[in-house]
């Protein structure tokens, strides 16, 4: 059960600074994200794009989802060590500043 | 900051102005997880637990619960009643609270261990 008192998280000082490492822009090319996932081993069943230019990229296996759009892609995504790759692999199909 | 006019003036503007002014499209990235819980009782007062277990750990953070969800900055966090007194937590975030979100979420994932 949850219980704070059992807890101790030691916040690290970084996020008090609140300082983001980088803002997305732009339109994620989805081929560019296939072939990086694929060249990093991440195997996804076939993309569904759909007519407004937003496109479901499923991970069966991983019990991954992730949703894009032209603005925006939500990354839902139960294990950590592969959000955080993923999280690097989308980082460079996009542009930053 | 922002210089504008041709260098000849500077300005402090958030981020969203500061592109819908130069015409440059945000991409904005979001991470969801899921965590469940065994928690008995009504969703609401997992999310109270919750809610005051993340204040404790952000005093310098403004920790908000709006309608059943608890926010802090980009963060967002939301209990679902599964089933057997088993709880879902949602926790939210977008990539420029990458930092703040990982750390709820690791707080959320370690409690009670």
């Amino acid at each position: 059960a949850p219980t704070a008192v059992q807890t101790v998280e030691l916040m690290p000082p970084s996020i008090k600074q609140r300082k983001p490492s980088a803002y997305t822009w732009g339109t994620l090319d989805i081929d560019d994200l296939l072939a990086r996932m694929s060249s990093e081993g991440i195997l996804v069943a076939k993309p569904e794009p759909d007519s407004n230019g937003n496109c479901v990229i499923h991970l069966p296996k991983e019990d991954t989802l992730i949703q894009v759009e032209p603005n925006s892609t939500h990354i839902f995504c139960p294990d950590e060590a592969l959000r955080s790759k993923l999280r690097t692999i989308l980082m460079r199909c996009l542009n930053k500043f | 900051l922002v210089m504008k006019d041709n260098a000849s003036t500077m300005c402090l503007m958030d981020v969203e102005q500061a592109c819908r002014e130069a015409g440059i499209a945000r991409h904005v990235l979001r991470f969801s997880s899921t965590i469940t819980v065994d928690d008995a009782g009504p969703s609401s007062k997992t999310t109270d637990k919750l809610y005051q277990m993340i204040k404790s750990h952000l005093d310098d953070f403004n920790v908000h619960l709006i309608d059943g969800a608890i926010n802090v900055e980009s963060v967002m966090v939301n209990v679902d009643c599964s089933e057997n007194d088993k709880k879902n937590i949602l926790v939210s975030w977008t990539n420029e609270d990458e930092e703040l979100g990982s750390f709820i979420l690791k707080l959320l994932q370690n409690m009670g261990r």
